[in-house]
C-alpha cells in the first residue's frame, strides 16, 4: 500500500515536472531558431560554410534521389515523344535546311571575321573551360530560387562562376562544398547582374524579384528600352565574362521593364559552369603586368589557360 | 515467432516513421521537376507534414525533431537559417494546444484547420522573408503556392493517414 501510494505520488509530480521540462525546450528551441536567424546576419560566412557542409553531405542522396526523378520524367517524355514522332520529324527535315543555311553563313563570316582579327592584331578573349554537372536539387519558389550541382572543389568549381545552359545564362555559384555547388539563379531576389542591352549597349542591372521574370534597374535617365531588345552580360565587376545570352526584354511599363529568359533550368538536367580563369565576386584575380603578354595569376599561384 | 518480433518491429518503425516521413518530404521538395511550362513552386510539403503529425501523432514528432527538419529544409532550400525551423515550431505549438479540438474531428475539418494554418505559416514566412530582404517579396506566386500546397494535403494526409493505420494494426 505504502510503495503503491508512493508510486501514485511519483508520477503525480512527473506528469508537471515532465510538461514543465517540454515546455521549456520547446520555448529554447523557438529562441534558438531566432538567434540562428540573427547568427546568419551577424555572421553570414559561418552560415553559408555550414549550409555548404550539410549540403556536400547530403549529395550522395540527393545524386540517387534526383536520377529516379529524371529516369521517371524521360520515361514520360519518350512515351510522349514517341506520339509525336512523325509531326516532329517533318520539323526536323525543315530546320536541318534552314540550319544548313545558316552553317553556311556561319562559316563564311568565321572566315571573314578571321582575316578581320588578323588586320587588327586582335588579342583574343580567354577561352571558358566547361564544367558540366547535373541539377541534383531544386528549390525554386516563391521566396528563394537556387539550384544545386554535383559538382563542387574537386572538379574546380568555384564560387562567383556563371552557370549556364546551352540557351543562355541561368544564374552564378553562390556556395561551393567539394561534391556540390548552389546555383543562386537568375531568378533570385538577390541576384543582381550586370548587363548590356544591345545592340544600343544600354548598361543595366538585372534584378531577380522571384517571378520569372526579372527586372532591369539602374538604367540612366532619359533611356527608352524597347520590347524585344537583346540583353547579354556586361562583363563588368569582374563576376562574368561579356556576352552571355540573358534574354530579351519582354515588355515595358514605365519604369517597371521586365525581362524573359532564354534559358529555363526546369527544362535543363545538367547545366555547365563556365571557368574563365576568372575567380568571381569572391576572389579578385591578381594581374601581373607582362611587358610581353599580360598573364592573370589566380590567387594559390595557379596560372590560367590564357589563350 | 513472427507474432512477437512484428509487433516490436512495428513499434519501432511506428516511433520514428513521423521524423523519417517528414524528412523524406523534405528531400522530395527540392527534387528537380522536368515538366516543360511548369511554374517552378512546389507545394510545401514538409509543412504537409509537419502538420499533419502535429495533429495525429505529436508525441511521435517532438519539439526538437521539428527544429531539426526545420534547419535541415532552411539548409536544402537556401533560406536563411532559422526562417522555416521557428515557423515549423510556431505551427507545431499552436497546432498541439488545439489537440482537443482536432481529436476526433472528420477529415474535413482538419483540411480547413490546415488551411487556416498553412495561411499564418506563409504569412510568417513572408514577413521574416520581407524583413531580412529588406523588401517586400511578391504576393501572387505566393497565392500559387498557398493553393497548390492546399489542393494537394488531401492527397499526403489520405497516404499518411493510411500508413499509420496500417502499422497501428500491427502493433
Amino acid at each position: 500500500m505504502g510503495i503503491k501510494d508512493s508510486a501514485g505520488l511519483v508520477g503525480n509530480l512527473a506528469h508537471p515536472i515532465k510538461t514543465v521540462a517540454q515546455r521549456f525546450t520547446y520555448v529554447a528551441l523557438v529562441v534558438s531558431s531566432f538567434c540562428l536567424i540573427m547568427f546568419g546576419r551577424i555572421d553570414p560566412i559561418f552560415v553559408e560554410r555550414f549550409r555548404v557542409s550539410i549540403t556536400d553531405g547530403l549529395t550522395p542522396l540527393l545524386n540517387v534521389t534526383s536520377r529516379l526523378t529524371s529516369s521517371i520524367f524521360t520515361l514520360a517524355q519518350e512515351v510522349i515523344d514517341l506520339n509525336n514522332t512523325r509531326k516532329s520529324n517533318g520539323l526536323l527535315i525543315e530546320e536541318n535546311n534552314r540550319l544548313l543555311k545558316w552553317q553556311a553563313l556561319a562559316k563564311r563570316l568565321e572566315v571573314e571575321n578571321k582575316a578581320l582579327h588578323d588586320l587588327l592584331n586582335f588579342v583574343p578573349s580567354r577561352k571558358a573551360n566547361f564544367i558540366a554537372a547535373r541539377i541534383i536539387a531544386d528549390t525554386s519558389g516563391a521566396f528563394a530560387n537556387s539550384v544545386v550541382l554535383n559538382a563542387g572543389k574537386n572538379e574546380s568549381v568555384q564560387k562567383g562562376q556563371a552557370a549556364v545552359t546551352g540557351e543562355g545564362l541561368i544564374g552564378r555559384v553562390s556556395g561551393v562544398g567539394f561534391r556540390s555547388a548552389r546555383i543562386l539563379l537568375v531568378t533570385d531576389l538577390n541576384s543582381r547582374i550586370p548587363v548590356i542591352i544591345q545592340p544600343r549597349k544600354i548598361r543595366a542591372i538585372l534584378a531577380g524579384d522571384n517571378s520569372n521574370y526579372p527586372k532591369l534597374i539602374h538604367l540612366s535617365p532619359g533611356i527608352n528600352v524597347e520590347q524585344g531588345e537583346k540583353i547579354v552580360t556586361s562583363g563588368h565587376g569582374g563576376v562574368f565574362p561579356p556576352g552571355l545570352p540573358v534574354g530579351f526584354v519582354k515588355s515595358v511599363d514605365q519604369s517597371l521593364i521586365k525581362v524573359r529568359l532564354f534559358a529555363d533550368h526546369k527544362r535543363a538536367s545538367y547545366v555547365r559552369v563556365l571557368d574563365y580563369g576568372t575567380s568571381g565576386i569572391v576572389e579578385m584575380p591578381l594581374l601581373k603586368l607582362d611587358p610581353q603578354r599580360p598573364t592573370r595569376i589566380l590567387k594559390g599561384g595557379k596560372k590560367s589557360n590564357e589563350d | 515467432m513472427k507474432t512477437s518480433t512484428w509487433p516490436l518491429a512495428g513499434n519501432l518503425i511506428m516511433r520514428v516513421s513521423p521524423f523519417i516521413i517528414t524528412l523524406c518530404l523534405v528531400l522530395a521538395s527540392i527534387l528537380p521537376i522536368y515538366i516543360q511550362g511548369y511554374p517552378g513552386v512546389l507545394p510545401l510539403l514538409t509543412l504537409m507534414g509537419v502538420f499533419h503529425w502535429a495533429v495525429y501523432k505529436p508525441a511521435l514528432l517532438p519539439a526538437y525533431s521539428v527544429f531539426f527538419i526545420g534547419l535541415i529544409h532552411d539548409i536544402l532550400h537556401g533560406f536563411p537559417l532559422g526562417v522555416n525551423t521557428v515557423v515549423f515550431l510556431i505551427i507545431f505549438g499552436v497546432v498541439t494546444s488545439q489537440h482537443r479540438f482536432f481529436f476526433g474531428k472528420s477529415f474535413t475539418v482538419v483540411w480547413i484547420g490546415f488551411g487556416i494554418v498553412l495561411a499564418g505559416s506563409i504569412l510568417m514566412i513572408w514577413i521574416l522573408m520581407s524583413l531580412l530582404n529588406s523588401t517586400l517579396i511578391k504576393v501572387p506566386i505566393i497565392l500559387f503556392q498557398y493553393i497548390l500546397t492546399l489542393g494537394l494535403y488531401p492527397v499526403l494526409g489520405w497516404c499518411l493517414l493510411r500508413w499509420q493505420k496500417f502499422l497501428l494494426k500491427r502493433v
